[in-house]
């Protein structure tokens, strides 16, 4: 009722207006030949062309709004009632979790001591992307901020007319026991680091935890590290792509001389004899095998070929410069805000024809001139998990139920090749204590680590995971980057081990349907 | 002579004898049709009739609505009442008017009441809001609880039980009543009176036009000012330097803003002069008189001083703009604009030289988010002071958008001075955009119809005090309108029928019943002048038979 009535007053408004204009013309046109009196017509037109004045002025500040709510923000540290009123009155909707149940809200209103206030009950744990937490100001990279206006916007048509409209909910594609499990983990080890679990099928993110205070960037979205091992799949996958043979017996000794002057080694400067196709190169993850594999399929296929994959896997080649600009559709989401702030740094790496054999060899062990973000990989290892088709991944859970379309980025046999690597990597690989934190669930991990030696600093580790339900279908994803945890096989594959057990101890059913 | 007697005695002289016949006015020969249409036109009636309607469902809008989310100021009941009894009187006026046998120009009466009824609400909504009167620390403390409120009104009205259970553990709790921690500075910040004032002017307002209509049409009323205009304008004068030198604090006489009232005594003053003088002023060489330069420094100047020495800069700029414009229409030279032109822009010039407030008024047009960076915290403070209010007002033009929030939304309240200053700011943010150029060209449209009132005029008096009257309504306006939107610097002029400002509607008020009275007796004269007219026509062409 009250829309329509605030409708109508408009309608009445504006319709006195454009009587008045209208009479006004029609004065002109009567008075502009026949009046004698020219000076009332001149100053009738100087009214009428200070009302277009008016217009423009008006319009020229509806269209500098970003630049004016800009520079109020900046203006706001001296104070700012309107500011300061709305946003203590405004009721925004509920961000709601996976599940798109009110119990399982990630931030909602609670009272306390007489006072009614925003409530995140992840605390911490969501404080990196989802809001709340300390200092959530300061962070303006959570959903709570970058969704503000969805958050903010009347839900249905009758809080249109209200003073102070009530928000509409967002179903966020975040699960909040994995959320929580996440952080936990990471808290626990006590180092900085990331975890992203994906679902395989549609991209949808179902739980993002990341250490690091307000002042620093999201880094599980921002924050480079070479991947290590973990990109040996990428060299894998190319391999199987390129129709190299997989019965082939690949060499692995301790040690490879790569130039005259530089050798490369195994873990533990291991030698295991010969490892039978890609699949043996991985479940040890043997470092001069990969080298053998890079050189092998170097004159096989060419430069070019590793350019051309890499690329279509989400990493960006470059000769000489790296790029710094983020690729914009790496998410799939409706807000623009979020678009702008939490587009990932591109992951990249210097690759081409010229690149000589010692960086050569670096690379295809995942080090060298190679930067990578956790959510860079995740969406890699989501199209090992969907069978080869990329999915963007999003947090927004309509958009995730929304039959998403990706792109196909390696063979069907390649990603489930793959897979199986995976599966042995954990069964009786480098990945197994991910595989123990698994037992007696019914399901399977699947996964890769990685170590990432960096100069002067302690390992940064990895561990890139599919997880597999009792059917044997590959259904998550659970990415983890441990910085200075040591290799992969330690803190990171432990905390994707029990990610993965929690996310199974009841598997979410997004938006709550069968 | 009577126009009875006249026609009788032509009618004796040519006409054919016989019974007499007693003729109503509109049966009259030769009377013109122009003359004999006294009611409102129907567009007029309908705008009336819609205006009417929208302020009592605005009004309605905002009690309903705005009232129990954002509570009530100390004092809301009174506003509302004025309101009511303020729609009461404009509605009245109209067959008050009829009543007196106005057949004058309707449309200077009608869109002013127009204007009121379009604009009033939003004033309504400014002066019964909790936080926009209060001072100080109680202001701050009812804002939060108004917030408050706010919040938790929205949360009982839109959640379901399971939602609240989630919210609350226990009970709900009470709405806070920001009104409480408003009354104590309300009620005590020593400004009674000017409220008091402010909701008088308010009722009174069609009163004053009723006045200015009957004491303008009294058969001589006009031409005695003319004639004794040293009388009014010294005694204008006199209060006006006495108040502007021993009972002025900030601008204000005990809260009160009593200057407008002098502006219509001036302008009266000036067109007497015109009206005497045209024929000299229209003459370079006779204006350069020794004695015609004191008289119009006189008349043209002196009035403007006191504006300055309470540096109400807008006020002078609305006086000499008035006032030029009328030299500019009383002696139809256009060398008048020209020399008027050059010496307004040095007199701008100087100002923004010499003067640091207009300094920063122009500043703040054109960029009121300078770079923080440039500038000493002291520099930066004083600026954000500065600018505090523009970036308020621009918020409500943003909030407003193209439609606006609707009646009492849209958050003008947190911005100072919205309901005077920045008007036009608060119309945009309840009536967005169009709601604003629709203000606009409502007003347009009075200015035009004054015009037309002046251009009919034959009398040299008559036609440039109607000039300077519009100029008086208009000059404010749209520095008050465009200095809303930063199109030109904010010079905190009150703008008639639309912004806050009782001295202004009760001046500008008396002006329209004025402006009236001069419509009114000219469309009189013209029948009386077209009835004469007649009287020479064959009598086969008058129209009347007689059997």
């Amino acid at each position: 009722m009250d829309v329509l009535l605030n409708w109508a007053l408009r309608g009445a408004y504006i319709t006195i207006g454009a009587g008045a204009g209208l009479w006004i013309l029609r004065w002109l046109q009567v008075n502009w030949r026949s009046s004698s009196e020219r000076w009332t017509v001149r100053i009738a037109a100087v009214t009428l062309l200070l009302a277009g004045v008016y217009t423009i002025a008006h319009v020229r500040l509806l269209v500098q709004r970003s630049a004016i709510e800009e520079g109020r923000e900046i203006y706001a540290v001296f104070g700012d009632p309107r500011r300061t009123e709305m946003r203590r009155a405004e009721v925004r909707g509920w961000m709601l979790d996976c599940t798109a149940r009110e119990d399982g809200a990630l931030a909602y209103y609670r009272e306390r001591d007489g006072v009614v206030e925003r409530t995140y009950p992840l605390g911490e744990a969501g404080a990196n992307l989802i809001g709340g937490g300390e200092g959530p100001e300061t962070r303006d990279y959570t959903i709570e901020i970058l969704f503000a206006d969805e958050l903010r916007r009347p839900g249905t048509f009758m809080e249109l007319g209200a003073l102070h409209p009530a928000g509409e909910d967002l179903a966020v594609t975040l699960c909040r026991n994995v959320t929580a499990e996440a952080y936990e983990q990471l808290a626990r080890v006590g180092r900085p680091g990331a975890v992203v679990v994906q679902d395989a099928s549609n991209g949808a993110v179902l739980a993002y935890a990341a250490t690091g205070g307000p002042e620093e960037p999201p880094l599980g979205i921002k924050r480079y590290s070479p991947p290590g091992s973990v990109f040996k799949l990428a060299l894998s996958a190319l391999w199987w792509e390129s129709g190299m043979p997989d019965d082939i017996s690949i060499p692995c000794p301790a040690e490879i001389e790569v130039t005259s002057r530089a050798t490369i080694s195994n873990f533990g400067n291991i030698g295991r004899g010969m490892v039978e196709g890609p699949a043996g190169m991985l479940i040890p993850s043997c470092n001069t095998a990969a080298v053998w594999m890079a050189q092998r399929l170097r004159e096989e296929v060419g430069s070019e070929a590793f350019v051309e994959a890499y690329r279509r896997w989400g990493f960006e080649p470059y000769e000489e410069i790296p790029p710094r600009d983020s690729i914009g559709d790496f998410w799939r989401t409706r807000s623009d805000a979020w678009t702008r702030r939490m587009t990932p740094a591109p992951s990249r790496l210097r690759i081409s024809g010229r690149t000589g054999d010692a960086e050569w060899a670096q690379l295809s062990i995942g080090q060298g001139p190679l930067d990578v973000t956790v959510v860079g990989v995740s969406r890699f290892v989501q199209s090992i998990a969907n069978d080869g088709v990329m999915l963007p991944p999003t947090i927004e859970l309509d958009l995730a139920l929304d039959s998403p379309r990706g792109q196909r980025v390696m063979r069907a046999s390649t990603a489930e090749k793959l897979q199986e690597a995976m599966l042995q990597v954990v069964e009786r690989g480098t990945g197994r204590g991910a595989g123990a934190i698994m037992q007696g669930t019914g399901w399977q991990i699947g996964g890769k680590t990685g170590t990432a030696q960096l100069a002067g600093r302690a390992d940064n580790g990895w561990f890139a995971s599919i997880v597999f339900d009792p059917e044997g279908e590959p259904r998550y994803t659970v990415v983890t980057l441990v910085v200075g945890g040591g290799g992969g096989s330690g803190a990171a594959a432990t905390i994707a081990g029990r990610v993965a057990r929690e996310l199974v101890r009841e598997p979410p059913v997004l938006g709550g349907a069968e | 002579m009577s126009l009875r007697d006249r026609f009788r005695r032509e009618r004796d002289r040519e006409g054919p004898q016989g019974i007499a016949v007693s003729l109503r006015s509109h049966n009259r020969p030769g009377t013109p049709r122009a003359a004999r249409r006294r009611g409102i036109s129907p567009l007029l009636l309908l705008a009336i009739a819609l205006s009417a309607i929208f302020y009592l469902l605005a009004h309605y809008s905002i009690i309903e609505g705005v009232w129990p989310v954002h509570g009530i100021a100390p004092g809301a009941g009174s506003v509302l009442f004025r309101d009511a009894v303020a729609w009461i009187g404009w509605l009245l006026l109209l067959p008050a008017l009829r009543l007196l046998g106005y057949r004058g120009n309707w449309a200077v009466v009608v869109i002013p009441i127009v204007i009121f009824f379009l604009a009033r609400p939003a004033l309504f909504q400014l002066f019964s809001d909790p936080v926009y009167q209060a001072r100080g620390e109680a202001r701050f403390e009812a804002n939060a609880l108004k917030a408050e409120r706010s919040q938790l009104t929205t949360i009982l009205r839109t959640y379901d039980d399971e939602r609240l259970s989630s919210v609350f553990e226990d009970e709900v709790p009470v709405l806070p009543e920001p009104i409480e921690a408003v009354r104590e500075a309300t009620g005590s910040d020593g400004r009674p009176g000017s409220r008091l004032s402010s909701a008088l002017s308010v009722m009174l307002a069609p009163l004053a036009v009723l006045l200015g209509f009957v004491l303008a049409t009294r058969r001589g009323a006009l031409r005695w000012f003319r004639d004794h205009r040293e009388i009014p304008f010294a005694a204008a004068l006199g209060i006006f330097f006495v108040l502007t030198t021993f009972f002025v604090e900030l601008g204000r006489v005990r809260g009160t803003t009593p200057w407008e009232l002098f502006l219509p005594i001036f302008i009266g003053a000036w067109a007497a002069l015109l009206a005497d003088d045209a024929y000299n002023l229209a003459r370079p060489g006779a204006m350069l008189a020794p004695r015609r330069i004191l008289v119009l420094l006189l008349y043209g100047a002196i009035p403007i001083v006191p504006f300055l020495i309470i540096r109400e800069l807008g006020l002078s700029v609305v006086l000499a703009g008035s006032l030029a414009t009328m030299l500019l229409v009383g002696t139809r030279r256009e060398w008048w604009a020209g020399l008027m032109l050059g010496v307004w822009v040095v007199l701008v010039v100087a100002a923004f030289n010499l003067d640091t407030r207009s300094q920063t008024r122009l500043q703040l047009a054109i960029d009121p988010y300078r770079d923080l960076s440039t500038m000493t915290v002291p520099e930066a403070e004083s600026w954000a002071a500065a600018m505090h209010q523009f970036k308020l007002f621009d918020a409500n033009i943003l909030a407003g958008g193209i439609f606006g929030e609707g009646p009492g939304r849209g958050h003008a309240e947190t911005a100072p001075n919205a309901a005077d200053d920045g008007y036009i700011t608060t119309i945009a943010a309840q009536w967005g955009l169009l709601g604003t150029l629709s203000l606009v060209l409502l007003y347009s449209a009075l200015i035009v119809e004054l015009l037309s009132v002046a251009v009919r005029e034959r009398s040299a008096f008559e036609r440039s005090l109607v000039t300077g009257l519009a100029m008086l309504l208009a000059i404010p306006f749209w520095m008050s309108a465009l200095g809303g939107v930063r199109a030109v610097p904010l010079t905190g002029v009150a703008t008639a029928f639309a912004a806050s400002g009782g001295a202004k509607l009760l001046a500008s008020s008396f002006a329209i019943g004025i402006v009236a009275a001069i419509s009114h007796r000219r469309v009189e004269a013209d029948r009386l002048e077209a009835a004469g007219e007649s009287m020479h026509a064959r009598p086969e062409e008058q129209g009347v038979q007689i059997r």
